[in-house]
């Protein structure tokens, strides 16, 4: 056998290599136009008056003293919401997890709830409470007090529906990583001479700061890009914050879309450097706390202190909760005066929100088209990137995961306005696929993440060995990789819907008359209906996404992913 | 190209960025015949058998299977790996877990288009000859260990292959199925006539299942061999103490006679032994010095210091039921030795250590220390 016709024989370049860098090159031409284009267009805007280059409109807008207070108000309500969900959130995990506290298992997917709801819902619920005058409690504290003794209508009003919402994902990193701490660290304190609180204070929690303050970043980002609370909450009492000014530029008239993207870059070079930030303090930060060991870490006996443990945990429910039974009770009521009223009983406002308010209806099917078929695209193209980046020897393709990152670092609402910069012009604009488009990128450094530990879940000798068995590397993946992976893909498919059902910064900025989403549709009928119509689209919106909820955790095993 | 050899490996090197796993070997496999690569854990065993399944991509060097070249990175050939008709076991078995045990057997045939009745007979006798027929229907998530090595062993044999590749086949089994599996791929190998390269680190296995061992260290290859030619004969430091080799001792050439050498062990110890090393030994140089502790003779009349052989302590003895091992302090050294149950030697005894020189070997002083 001549060595020439072996070789000439083996020529046929297999199909993936020969295709693969082109895939390769579409999919960072991909991630250029949709991740990185956008951003460049809000940061040429901001540079440019008619076409020249300029800095003179950055002066302008940073000279007007409301942009100043804007600036300190976005500080204050990020600092607010990181403080009171980093305290909450961890103390409720270490109760959860390390303490012997009553009812754990009942608590654990309650405390969890405020990460499937809309916060828009809930700044709405917080007015029924704690508006100043029609309020749930003012009204019924005004006596003693002779004045509404709460006023929800403030940067602490906002901070405190921001850090109810909010504390689930640093309940969830801390969790999470208590769970999997070795025992035997806490225990070899214990042996060491240090009593269990100081066991906590000193090696528990230090070993978990990478988690904790990894999740105080990211909540903290969210807090300075986000948009419904201060809308709802902040504008009726005259506060401003970047993103609502942001909103009210685009919507003055003429819009002025500099003044927005200069907003914008300012609160996009903000929440980037706080994320830089991150990279730079956990830096080799990674304690490998897990170890193959199947014992659980012991949990401490709160003795005397247990039920004062059961009363912190129900004190957060109770301020998660207690405003939507209050939103529930008033959506019943065919006029709100601050007390309920067995007599003013009505289903009118549950009539009006599903058969005769358009815009309601609009809304619902409008979310429910983008979050249905945004989440199925999203979990193909996130599995794809996570294969190409996992499976396969491609060239460059370690480059693709942190560019697929970048959207981490900018707020919904300056992403937004660059799509909306960037695509005005298309055909796109004013259709429902751009804002699709706008969540799957919002959204894909969770979607990528979540596919790339569901891919590498599965061991690689799995598909190798399909390899051996004489499987071509698409087969090698749609026959073993994916169905080995797809109880996962399901659960993140929902993740993304809720999350897509949710979202309103982005939209905020794309919807056109007939693209509004259910929030958006919220933020409106709040604008011209009472409280009672409202609160029944508020419900009916949570009721549809706890649904959801509830089908996650009956499909997949519960928290197997999350954001 | 020979017939004669099934798997041919030429100047093969492998780098991940600036690290040489594999640093340009070349071996041969002859068809029907059973090659270990043994080395520690880093030598580059597995990269070696990856890059032979092609799914590791070498740096440079070529692969020949059968008659085909299945890769050549310098002229641009490279056969993927479904298409070099090779089957592998792989160390955690990789059963597919959503699937029947039939179902994991059957994989390849599908894949290459076997009709569904041959496919069922084929995967029926296959599961036959590994001991598992009746398990043909169960879900492959709930085997025991040993079951799974059947099924990973029974798919890697059901198409036929040319070539078989075991990644630490048995590692993941205890002691007493580890030894059945070994005998039973022996009869296995036999009816079937499959060529199989093994990886290990564990050298009985290498010596009980082979025809022929390669001893890999560092990414090259440290010696290669017969099982008993390796062991009785071995070429470096480093493979007399992977094989096993308890004692080795750093000295110095003292004088060169016929074929051997004198040792000088330190504090006036001196040990004639053969010179394993292709270099000449020269006078002087420094050098490593290798003995069983099967081989060492322990007398605790404590007389007759003769050739080879000089006075200890006995420090530690270890009853190991067959045998018992002693540590015996001579001089500066700590030797290892083993002795008959029938006759044991107290601790703190003084005896005479004797080595007869035909099996301590002196090797030149190498890298490897």
């Amino acid at each position: 056998m001549s060595l020439a016709s072996a070789t000439s024989n083996s020529l046929r370049l297999p199909s993936f290599l020969g295709q693969g860098p082109l895939l390769v090159v579409l999919i960072y031409g991909v991630l250029a136009i949709t991740v990185i284009y956008p951003l460049l267009a809000v940061l040429i805007q901001s540079f440019s008056e008619a076409g020249a280059l300029t800095t003179a409109k950055i002066a302008e807008v940073f000279s007007s003293p409301n942009i100043i207070e804007a600036v300190i108000n976005t500080l204050i309500i990020s600092v607010m919401t990181v403080l009171f969900a980093s305290v909450v959130g961890v103390t409720l995990a270490w109760l959860i997890a390390r303490s012997d506290m009553p009812f754990r298992r009942v608590f654990d997917p309650l405390n969890m709830i405020p990460f499937y709801l809309s916060s828009v819902v809930g700044a709405l619920s917080w007015q029924v409470v704690a508006a100043p005058r029609s309020g749930l409690i003012n009204s019924l504290l005004e006596p003693l007090f002779s004045e509404p003794p709460f006023n929800i209508y403030t940067v602490w009003g906002i901070a405190l529906v921001l850090g109810l919402f909010y504390t689930p994902y640093v309940y969830l990193f801390t969790l999470g990583s208590l769970q999997s701490m070795d025992a035997s660290l806490e225990d070899s304190a214990r042996m060491s001479g240090a009593s269990k609180f100081m066991t906590a204070i000193r090696i528990t929690l230090p070993l978990s700061a990478p988690a904790i303050l990894s999740a105080c970043i990211l909540v903290f980002v969210t807090a300075a890009g986000i948009f419904g609370v201060p809308l709802v909450l902040g504008v009726p009492g005259s506060v401003h914050t970047l993103s609502t000014l942001i909103y009210g530029a685009i919507n003055e008239y003429p819009a002025d879309f500099a003044k927005a993207a200069i907003l914008s870059s300012a609160l996009f070079l903000f929440t980037a450097l706080f994320t830089v930030a991150q990279i730079w303090i956990l830096r080799g930060r990674r304690f490998t706390t897990v170890t193959g060991k199947g014992y659980r870490p012991r949990r401490v006996d709160l003795g005397r202190w247990r039920w004062a443990a059961v009363g912190v945990n129900a004190l957060y429910l109770l301020f998660v909760i207690g405003p939507f039974i209050a939103l529930l009770l008033v959506s019943f009521q065919d006029a709100w005066t601050g007390a309920f009223s067995w007599s003013r009983m009505t289903l009118a406002n549950y009539h009006k929100v599903i058969f005769v308010d358009a815009i309601a209806h609009r809304g619902l099917i409008n979310s429910i088209f983008i979050s249905t078929v945004g989440a199925s695209i999203a979990v193909a193209i996130c599995m794809l990137l996570a294969l190409v980046i996992h499976r396969t020897r491609l060239p460059a393709r370690e480059g693709i995961a942190p560019l697929a990152m970048v959207p981490v670092t900018v707020p919904g609402i300056v992403l937004g306005l660059g799509f909306l910069i960037a695509l005005i012009t298309t055909p796109l604009y004013g259709t429902l696929w751009i804002i699709m488009i706008a969540y799957i990128v919002h959204y894909l450094p969770t979607g990528l993440r979540n596919s790339e530990s569901l891919v590498q879940s599965v061991s690689r000798e799995l598909d190798e060995s399909a390899r051996m068995s004489g499987a071509s590397w698409w087969r090698a993946m749609s026959r073993i990789v994916m169905p080995l992976v797809a109880p996962g893909m399901v659960s993140l498919w929902l993740l993304l819907f809720v999350t897509y059902i949710r979202e309103v910064s982005s939209s905020m900025m794309l919807f056109t008359f007939g693209t509004e989403t259910i929030s958006i549709a919220l933020i409106q009928i709040m604008e011209y209906e009472p409280y009672g119509v409202s609160g029944a689209f508020g419900v009916l919106q949570t009721v549809l996404v706890l649904a959801c909820v509830a089908f996650i955790r009956q499909v997949s095993s519960p928290r197997q992913s999350n954001a | 190209m020979s017939r004669s050899v099934a798997v041919k490996v030429e100047r093969l090197v492998m780098s991940f960025g600036t690290v040489q796993a594999v640093r340009g070997i070349s071996f041969d496999v002859a068809p029907g015949s059973t090659v270990t690569l043994l080395g520690p854990s880093g030598c580059g065993k597995t990269t070696t058998l990856r890059c032979i399944a092609g799914l590791e991509v070498p740096t440079s060097g070529r692969v020949t299977v059968g008659d085909q070249v299945v890769c050549d990175p310098e002229s641009g050939v490279f056969i993927e790996p479904e298409r070099r008709n090779i089957g592998m076991v792989f160390q955690s078995y990789a059963i597919w877990p959503h699937m029947t045990v039939g179902g994991n057997v059957s994989f390849p045939l599908t894949i290459s288009g076997v009709g569904k009745r041959e496919a069922q007979e084929r995967t029926r006798a296959v599961l036959d000859l590994v001991g598992l027929g009746e398990l043909q229907q169960r879900s492959a998530a709930d085997l025991s260990g040993g079951q799974q090595q059947r099924v990973a062993l029974a798919r890697a044999l059901v198409h036929e292959p040319r070539v078989v590749l075991f990644d630490e086949p048995l590692s993941n089994l205890d002691a007493n199925l580890r030894e059945r599996m070994r005998s039973e791929l022996q009869v296995l190998q036999a009816r079937l006539g499959f060529t199989a390269i093994f990886v290990t680190h564990d050298q009985e296995e290498a010596l009980s299942l082979s025809d022929h061992i390669v001893i890999m260290n560092r990414g090259l290859i440290e010696q290669s061999g017969t099982p008993q030619d390796i062991f009785k004969n071995p070429a470096t430091a480093f493979t007399a103490r992977f094989l096993g080799y308890s004692n080795v001792f750093p000295g110095r050439v003292a004088a060169v006679s016929n074929g051997g050498v004198e040792v000088d062990l330190g504090k006036g110890q001196r040990l004639a032994a053969r010179w394993r090393s292709a270099s000449p030994p020269r006078q002087g140089e420094t050098c490593q010095l290798a003995f069983r502790a099967d081989r060492v003779a322990l007398d605790p009349s404590g007389q007759s210091a003769g050739n080879n052989a000089f006075p200890g302590v006995v420090e530690t003895a270890a009853f190991l039921g067959t045998y018992f091992d002693y540590t015996v302090t001579a001089g500066a050294l700590q030797v290892e030795a083993e002795g008959p149950v029938d006759h044991p030697v107290a601790r703190g005894s003084q005896v005479n250590v004797a080595i007869p020189p035909e099996h301590c070997h002196a090797f030149a002083a190498g890298e490897e220390a």
